[in-house]
């Protein structure tokens, strides 16, 4: 322990061998950890290393098998969320909990609504005060009567953060906060965050972005396989020692380079216009090249890649692949083209949640499966799907019975670009192909667009995560308000120059 | 030619229809009614109107909250057969008129509370669930009623709806407007309405915070068959009998009247009032008109059709696929 000189009364949580197993798999291994009293602390580990889990054994979700949980030095055993809750620990999701089909104000004390006497009619006034009042504290300004659905994910989030921290909450856990977030508003998100943790909140900040954690955390956890492996301060620790703590391997090279040839043009986009969205875009891909495609949220690039694969319509512009006009733009031509197209939401629009892995893997191809007699021949299809989750490693206890809404971020990004490899497509869209991803897989992924490439395939790298476009890119596209506004060659990568280009002054 | 035509889908926009398309329908065929038929915008008719609404519009106020949690309720109709078969045995025994409404309300009280603990505790899908005691309960109670035929003795039970006026009004227009008004304040005003929106738009976000989801599950279908049971005695006490048949297909006028209201089958999105209860209005215009102007009564089928094919079109276009 970095810190050993601290007593247990600076502590306002401290978890004790915490142990939870699912079935027979062992999920949580005699975790330990220690929160100081207004204090940051910052938790990482891979996906599935057992952070979600800890958290919900925490807020009242899952019971612990064993282990002790200490709050303000007195044992706390938290039966449902409500009693996490009542406890003054709150919880900011990824996931947010809001309601869209109501307003700020509606959603604002749903869970324990006032309600004035004697008929128990609820108090809207006082609603409207405390959310007015909670919301100005942050300094934004959102309109307290707009619906959630109204509200770009930015200030959704906000709503949420002030609600929680509204109910006098003395433990804010944040989970992966800043996934759907742009630049600025990260750096709104982490000015409020330092400012509870000075009016004394003490926060849990889950993430698998070091850079974030690095800038904002004082006290640092690593998870790895449901184990605690290293507990210090943010001073005694380098990232490079903490990836290597989370994946337990050296990666000195995270971003692989292979050699390899361009080719001709296989895909070109040429005055691409969508009112309001895209302005004029033209775009070029050549065989076995990566290109990047950067921009801040808003930019309108997950707008120009859902209409080059024909997913949203635009009003003028031509697409060519392989040299011949595409006629009629759509999905399912595309797709005949040879052009695949990994979606960013990968729960709503690129998995079958509730279906097994294998039936998400062989989705995309089941034509290719059917026999002589037009049935499914299973044989087939399972050795499709067993050789996919071999090559690329897809954590999976079963196949045939674990739903692909079980895996963690990573091996559900695996398991979609596995769907899209079988169908043998030399042409790749991948939009935000690593968020919500962890290092190792990554990594992983970084080599397979890397080999991809180099067998010839061409790929369309979106990402609002800069550093991994200059480590894996040829060249980099950069956006603004639905147009490309600059290139950049390899030797031309830094990220000055890409903000520039991508920031509205 | 391209800009000129999203011009025009500005124009017609589609969410404008679908919030005010209604009240423009409604004003539209009252418009035309008076149009075609001097007897229908005459104060006797419009109380015939409410009237006729009425037994209807007390089951819609019920189905509002089970389809704004995203659910649906189709065994109102029989529902309404087995109250009313209830209320008539009830009757007939000589346990007078408020004691046969109250064995009404109490049967309905039953099939809302099961069906609610079927579809909260066992998770059972609330279609295939109401499907179900949708049979069951026409079934049991044609059993019990030797074969659905049962007419009133007791003629106070007809003046039940016909007699009992205040201000000219019968009280049964007062009930449904009562009812419909109580209903409304609950969502909009009460702790439990904003759950239900909440629990409508998403569950397991609604689990997750604390709401008991279970629990107002159980409480929008005991709420409905109670209504439906209510409605089943006042419409039995209107025609003063009851046949195998009656309330048969109740459910589709009263889930699509609902829908038409506004009332989004996605769930978390509608009003009872004005929305659904103009919902149920219309149904009840057009059919009245019809008979005024005397037209084929299959043309009644006709547009009855046509205007449940526009209320849920309408509800797939706007809230489809939408993110929550």
């Amino acid at each position: 322990m970095g810190n050993g000189m601290s007593s247990n009364e600076d502590y306002i949580l401290r978890l004790e061998n915490i142990n939870k197993s699912f079935s027979s798999i062992k999920v949580l291994i005699d975790i330990n950890l220690k929160l100081r009293k207004g204090s940051i602390l910052g938790l990482c580990g891979e996906n599935g290393a057992g952070k979600s889990t800890l958290m919900n054994v925490l807020g009242g979700v899952y019971k612990r098998d064993s282990g002790k949980i200490f709050l303000n030095n007195k044992e706390f055993n938290p039966e449902s969320p409500r009693d996490a809750q009542k406890a003054g620990i709150a919880f900011i999701h990824q996931e947010l909990n809001l309601f869209s089909n109501l307003t700020v104000v509606q959603n604002f004390m749903i869970e324990n609504l006032p309600v004035k006497k004697p008929i128990r009619l609820i108090d809207e006034q006082s609603i409207r005060n405390s959310t007015k009042k909670a919301l100005e504290e942050f300094g934004e300004d959102i309109s307290i009567t707009s619906l959630i659905s109204d509200l770009d994910m930015g200030h959704r989030q906000l709503v949420e953060i002030a609600k929680e921290t509204s109910k006098n909450a003395r433990i804010i856990i944040f989970d992966e906060p800043t996934t759907s977030l742009s630049n600025k508003e990260k750096v709104t998100l982490f000015n409020i965050i330092r400012r509870l943790s000075k009016k004394g909140v003490s926060i849990i900040y889950i993430s698998h972005i070091l850079d974030d954690i690095f800038e904002l955390c004082e006290d640092i956890v690593v998870l790895r396989d449901g184990r605690t492996v290293g507990t210090d301060k943010k001073e005694n620790l380098s990232k490079h020692q903490v990836i290597r703590m989370m994946v337990n391997t050296e990666i000195n090279d995270m971003y692989p380079r292979v050699t390899k040839t361009l080719g001709e043009n296989v895909f070109s986009a040429k005055n691409i216009f969508r009112k309001d969205v895209l302005h004029d875009i033209a775009l070029d891909l050549r065989r076995g090249e990566i290109v990047g495609l950067f921009g801040l949220m808003g930019a309108g690039r997950s707008e120009l890649v859902r209409a080059l694969f024909g997913v949203d319509k635009f009003e003028s512009g031509t697409i060519t692949v392989n040299g011949n006009d595409v006629k009629k733009i759509s999905p399912i031509t595309m797709k005949k083209l040879g052009v695949a197209y990994i979606t960013e939401d990968r729960r709503n629009e690129g998995l079958l949640i509730d279906k097994t892995i294998k039936a998400n893997i062989v989705l995309s191809i089941l034509k290719k499966l059917q026999g002589r007699n037009r049935l499914i021949d299973k044989t087939k299809e399972d050795s499709k799907s067993s050789g996919m989750i071999k090559k690329l490693t897809i954590k999976t206890y079963d196949q045939n019975r674990q739903k692909a809404g079980q895996l963690s971020g990573g091996n559900q990004q695996k398991v979609v670009i596995a769907k899209w490899l079988l169908t043998e497509s030399k042409i790749l869209f991948l939009d935000e192909p690593t968020r919500g991803v962890d290092v190792g897989a990554k990594y992983e992924i970084y080599n397979y667009i890397n080999q991809l490439a180099s067998e010839g395939s061409s790929i369309l790298f979106v990402s609002s995560e800069m550093e991994e476009l200059m480590g894996v890119c040829d060249r980099i596209l950069i956006m603004k308000k639905g147009k490309i506004t600059g290139e950049l060659k390899q030797n031309e990568y830094s990220q000055e120059k890409i903000l520039e280009m991508a920031i509205e002054w | 030619m391209k800009a000129s035509e999203s011009n025009l889908s500005n124009i017609i926009n589609i969410n404008f229809f679908y919030k005010y398309g209604l009240y423009f329908l409604f004003i539209f065929l009252i418009i035309i009614f008076t149009i075609l038929s001097k007897d229908f915008l005459t104060f006797d008719n419009i109380i015939y109107i409410l009237l006729l609404t009425a037994p209807y519009g007390i089951t819609v106020v019920g189905m509002t909250f089970v389809i704004l949690t995203a659910g649906i309720d189709l065994s109102v109709g029989s529902i309404v057969f087995a109250s009313g078969v209830t209320a008539i045995i009830c009757g007939n025994a000589g346990f007078g008129v408020l004691i046969s409404i109250f064995a009404a309300i109490v049967t309905g009280m039953i099939v809302g509370f099961i069906n609610g603990l079927l579809i909260s505790k066992w998770k059972i899908v609330p279609f295939l669930n109401t499907l179900a005691t949708m049979m069951l309960v026409r079934g049991a109670a044609l059993l019990y009623s030797s074969e659905g035929f049962v007419v009133i003795d007791d003629p106070r039970f007809m003046e039940v709806v016909t007699q009992w006026k205040l201000l000219g009004i019968p009280i049964i227009v007062f009930v449904f407007i009562i009812i419909a008004a109580l209903g409304q304040i609950i969502l909009r005003k009460t702790p439990i309405g904003w759950h239900l929106y909440a629990i409508g738009n998403n569950p397991m976000a609604a689990q997750k915070i604390g709401i008991n989801v279970n629990r107002l599950t159980l409480l929008v279908y005991m709420i409905c068959g109670t209504l439906a049971g209510l409605s089943g005695f006042i419409q039995v006490s209107l025609v003063g009998a009851v046949t195998s048949n009656f309330g048969t297909g109740q459910e589709f006028t009263i889930i699509s009247a609902t829908v038409l209201g506004g009332v989004s089958l996605f769930g978390g999105k509608g009003k009872i009032l004005p929305g659904a209860v103009i919902g149920i209005l219309i149904f009840t215009i057009i059919e009245n008109a019809l008979v005024l102007i005397s037209a084929n009564p299959y043309f009644y089928t006709i547009i009855r059709g046509f205007v449940i094919f526009l209320a849920v079109m309408l509800d797939s276009i706007t809230n489809r696929g939408e993110l929550r």
